[in-house]
C-alpha cells in the first residue's frame, strides 16, 4: 500500500474514467477518488463511457463487468485499440469468470473482486500511474536520442539486443521508410541489404553480420548498402555500446560513395602497383578513422620479433600523419625507422616509411612517405626470427653438402631462409634437401637435421637468398619451438636493452 | 592421477576435454592443475594452457583433438605462471588470438610475446564470442583471485570455466578429478579460497552472475570439478564464504 500522501501527490494530474451503472455505488467512488485526483469522470454504461473517453482521454479507466450497451470487457479492447497505453482496471464479481477467460489479450492492467475494497483499489491505481510515468520517461528518453541522432549527417539506428528500435531521418529516408517497424517488416533482417563485396560485411553461411559488429566494438567494416530504389551506397559502420548497459547497441554509418573507394577493396581492379602509391585514397581512409576514432595497429620488428601496439590517429597534414602511441612502439619505430599501418578498413597494410618527429612527452610520433604495401610481414602467421651470430647451418643437396659461406637469415617453425654466396648446382624450386641447423639454447648447443623443400630465391646485390620449407619430425619440432621460444626471450632482452639505451 | 585427459562433454559435433598436466617436481604440495579444449567442428579453444614446463606434454595431448592451426583461441583466466607462462610457446606453434584481461597485455613480454595484435581483451564487465554455433562468455571474476581475471562460459556445453575459483588443495587423486561429497571436499576449498579471494562481496557478485548462467559444470584450474548438485552447494559455500579483506584483522 503506497503512503496515501505520495499517492495524492502523483495522482493529482492524472485523469481516471469510472463507469458504473449502480448510481450509489459510482457517486460515492467518485467522492473517494476525488481525494486523490481532480479530473475524475464517470459513466454510466458502456456506451457513455467509450463517448467520454473519446472526448477526455483518461490515462486509467475503471470499469464494471457487467454495464449497459457495451460490457467492461468490449469496452476493454476498443479502448486498447484507441489507445494501448491506457490502464483499465476491470472491477468483476464472482460469477464474471467466463467474461475473464476470454481476456487474455484485451491487456487489462488489474482485475478486482467486487465488492470494492478500496486500499487494493489505491495500490493498483499507484501501480498503474507508475507504468505510465515510466513509459512517458521511455517516449520522452527516445524522442531525446531520436533528436540527437537526428542532427547527425551519417545514418544511425539502435538495437535493444537484436531488435532495432530506433533510427534517425538520413537512415529512414535511405531506405524510403517512416520508422523501423517498417524496416523490419520489409526487410526482418538489415543485413539482408548488405551486398558482396571483396573485403566488405555482408551475410555469408559462415558469417551473420549482427553477430561480427556486435562483437568487435568500435571496429570499422565497410558496407555496401542497397536501398528500394536500387542506390547502392558504401558506407563504414561502427558499432558502440551504451556504457553499463551493453544490451543498448548504436550502429552508425558514415557514407563514404564520394571517396570511389569500392576500386581499392577489388583485387581485379588493383593489380598494378600505380594504385599502390593512390596516396590520395589512403589519406581520405584515415579522415574516416579520424573521424570515428578508431584506432589503428601499428608494427615493427626487431630482429624479427613482432612489436605491435595501438595508436590513434590525433592530426591529418598535407601529406603526414601524427599518431599518439605507447612508449614500447615508439622505440620500436626508432629503431627500425619506418612502421606498418593496419586497421581493417584499409585493403593492404600501409608502410610509413619516414618518420618526421617523436615526441615520447606527448608520445606521439609524426609519420610521412605513406604507401600501401602489398606484402609485409604482418600477413605472416608463424613467428620468424632471426638466430644469434654463432649458428651453424649446413645444407646438402643431392647428398652433397654444399661449399662456401652460408647462414641463416631468419627461421620459424615452418620455414628457413638462408643466405648463400652462390646458388648450389642443381637447386630448383621444389628440390628436396637436407639441412643441419646448429642452434644455441641458453648456452647448450642443439643439432636439428631435417628435411626440406626449396620454395623460392632471390637475389640481394651480392648474396642470394634462399626459402626452404621445413618438414621436421615431431619431436625435432620441438626442439624448434624451445628454441624461438628462448631466442624470443633473448631478442626481447635485447630490444629492452635499447629502450633503456 | 594415471590418466591425463578426461571427456566432459561430446556429442560428436562439440567436445570438451580436461587435462591434468602437473609441474610433477612440486607433487609434495599438490596444487593440481587442469588444462582444457574446446573443440567444435574442428576449430578449438584452449583454455588456461599452464606453464612452459608442460607445454609438450599438453601439445601432444591437444592435438590428438585439434589440429594446432585450428586453434582459434587461447583462453587466459588471468596472469598466473601456471595459466600463460606458455603464452610464447602457443603463439609460435599457432595463429591463435589470446582472450586475456587488458591487465595483463603489458606483462606478457616477461613470458616473453610482444605482438598484442594477436591479443583480444574483453570489456571489465565480460563479453561474448562467436564460437561455432554458439557462444562463448566471459565472465568477470575479477580478484578471484586476480584483479583482472574472466571466467569462461561454454554456452553448448553449460561447463563453467572458473579459473581459480573452485581450487582445492588436495592429495594427489588417481582417478576423475570430480567432487563426490560436497561436504567433505569443503575443507579442501577453504585454506585456498580463504587467502586468494579478494572478499566476500566480490564472491557474491560472481555468483550472482553465475545464477543467470544455465550451468551444468563448473571446472576450475586446479583441483576437482563440481556436476550436479554440487554445482549449487558450491556456490552457495562461495556465496557466504568470509575471505581475503574480510578477514583483514588476521593479517593487519
Amino acid at each position: 500500500m503506497p503512503n496515501l500522501k505520495d499517492l495524492k501527490l502523483l495522482a493529482k494530474d492524472f485523469s481516471i474514467l469510472y463507469i458504473e451503472d449502480d448510481t450509489k455505488l459510482r457517486k460515492s467512488l467518485c467522492k473517494f477518488l476525488l481525494e486523490y485526483t481532480n479530473k475524475v469522470y464517470t459513466a454510466k454504461d458502456g456506451k457513455e463511457g467509450l463517448d467520454v473517453f473519446k472526448k477526455k482521454h483518461p490515462q486509467i479507466v475503471i470499469t464494471d463487468i457487467k454495464i449497459p450497451f457495451i460490457n467492461g470487457m468490449k469496452l476493454a479492447k476498443y479502448i486498447r485499440i484507441l489507445s494501448p497505453n491506457t490502464k483499465v482496471i476491470i472491477l468483476s464479481e464472482l460469477d464474471d469468470q467466463d467474461y475473464i477467460k476470454n481476456s487474455i489479450n484485451l491487456g487489462i492492467f488489474k482485475f478486482l473482486k467486487k465488492p470494492i475494497d478500496t486500499s487494493k483499489l489505491l495500490n493498483t491505481i499507484y501501480k498503474a500511474i507508475l507504468q505510465i510515468k515510466h513509459q512517458d520517461y521511455n517516449i520522452l528518453f527516445y524522442t531525446h536520442l531520436q533528436n540527437i541522432f537526428n542532427y547527425q549527417s551519417s545514418m544511425i539506428i539502435m538495437y535493444q539486443g537484436s531488435l532495432p528500435i530506433i533510427a534517425n531521418k538520413p537512415f529512414l529516408k535511405f531506405f524510403n521508410i517512416k520508422s523501423v517497424k517498417e524496416l523490419v517488416d520489409k526487410h526482418y533482417d538489415l543485413g539482408s541489404r548488405f551486398l558482396a563485396h571483396n573485403g566488405f560485411l555482408y551475410n555469408t553461411e559462415n558469417i551473420y553480420w549482427f553477430d561480427e559488429v556486435e562483437q568487435c566494438e568500435h571496429r570499422l567494416f565497410h558496407v555496401k548498402l542497397l536501398n528500394e530504389q536500387e542506390d547502392v551506397k558504401h558506407f563504414i559502420l561502427k558499432c558502440t555500446k551504451i556504457p553499463n548497459n551493453a544490451e543498448y547497441i548504436i550502429l552508425s554509418f558514415d557514407d563514404v560513395t564520394d571517396l570511389n573507394l569500392l576500386k581499392v577493396y577489388d583485387p581485379k581492379r588493383f593489380k598494378d602497383d600505380i594504385n599502390l602509391k593512390d596516396t590520395h585514397t589512403i589519406f581520405n581512409i584515415f579522415e574516416v578513422i579520424k573521424r570515428n576514432h578508431t584506432k589503428v595497429e601499428l608494427h615493427n620488428y626487431y630482429k624479427g620479433l613482432s612489436i605491435t601496439n595501438n595508436g590513434l590517429l590525433s592530426k591529418i597534414q598535407n601529406n603526414n600523419i601524427t599518431l599518439t602511441t605507447n612508449y614500447i612502439q615508439q622505440k620500436a619505430i626508432q629503431y627500425e625507422k619506418k612502421t606498418l599501418i593496419t586497421s581493417n578498413v584499409f585493403p593492404h597494410p600501409i608502410i610509413c616509411n619516414t618518420v618526421v618527429n617523436i615526441s615520447f612527452e606527448k608520445q606521439s610520433i609524426e609519420l610521412t612517405d605513406i604507401y600501401f604495401k602489398k606484402s609485409s610481414p604482418v600477413t605472416r602467421r608463424t613467428v620468424r626470427l632471426v638466430p644469434e651470430e654463432n649458428h651453424g647451418v649446413s645444407l646438402f643437396v643431392k647428398k652433397t653438402k654444399v661449399k662456401g659461406n652460408m647462414r641463416i637469415e631468419d627461421i620459424s617453425l615452418d620455414a628457413i631462409k638462408l643466405e648463400l654466396n652462390s646458388i648450389p648446382e642443381g637447386l630448383v624450386e621444389d628440390e628436396q634437401v637436407l639441412i643441419e641447423i646448429i642452434l644455441n639454447i641458453n648456452n647448450t648447443t642443439v643439432v636439428i637435421n631435417t628435411e626440406a623443400v626449396m620454395l623460392r630465391k632471390s637475389e640481394n646485390q651480392a648474396n642470394f637468398s634462399i626459402v626452404f620449407i621445413l618438414k621436421l619430425a615431431v619431436g625435432k619440432k620441438n626442439t624448434l619451438v624451445d628454441y624461438i621460444t628462448n631466442r624470443q626471450m633473448s631478442i626481447i632482452r635485447e630490444f629492452k636493452g635499447l629502450q633503456n639505451g | 592421477m594415471d590418466d591425463k585427459e578426461k571427456i566432459l562433454y561430446d556429442d560428436g559435433n562439440h567436445k570438451c576435454v580436461m587435462f591434468s598436466f602437473d609441474d610433477e617436481s612440486h607433487e609434495d604440495s599438490f596444487l593440481s592443475v587442469n588444462q582444457y579444449l574446446i573443440v567444435q567442428n574442428g576449430n578449438g579453444i584452449l583454455i588456461d594452457p599452464g606453464s612452459a614446463i608442460i607445454f609438450n606434454e599438453l601439445y601432444e595431448a591437444v592435438i590428438k583433438y585439434v589440429k594446432p592451426e585450428n586453434i582459434k583461441y587461447v583462453f587466459l583466466s588471468h596472469q598466473d605462471p601456471d595459466v600463460s607462462a606458455s603464452i610464447t610457446q602457443w603463439s609460435i606453434i599457432t595463429s591463435a588470438k589470446f582472450i586475456m584481461s587488458g591487465l595483463w597485455v603489458r606483462f606478457m613480454s616477461h613470458y616473453g610475446f610482444t605482438d598484442m595484435s594477436r591479443i583480444i581483451s574483453p570489456p571489465d564487465k565480460g563479453d561474448k564470442l562467436k564460437f561455432g554455433d554458439n557462444y562463448l562468455q566471459f565472465v568477470p571474476s575479477h580478484f578471484l583471485h586476480s584483479p583482472g581475471n574472466f571466467s569462461l562460459y561454454d554456452t553448448y556445453s553449460k561447463i563453467l570455466f572458473s579459473g581459480d575459483i573452485g581450487a582445492a588443495v588436495l592429495n594427489k587423486p588417481y582417478t576423475y578429478k570430480h567432487v563426490e561429497n560436497f561436504e567433505e571436499h569443503k575443507k579442501h576449498l577453504y585454506a585456498f579460497h580463504k587467502r586468494y579471494m579478494g572478499s566476500n562481496k566480490l564472491c557474491r557478485a560472481w555468483v550472482g552472475t553465475v545464477h543467470k548462467l544455465d550451468v551444468a559444470v563448473i571446472a576450475p584450474q586446479h583441483g576437482f570439478i563440481f556436476e550436479g548438485e554440487n554445482v549449487g552447494l558450491f556456490l552457495d559455500w562461495f556465496n557466504e564464504l568470509k575471505c581475503g579483506s574480510d578477514l583483514i584483522d588476521e593479517l593487519y
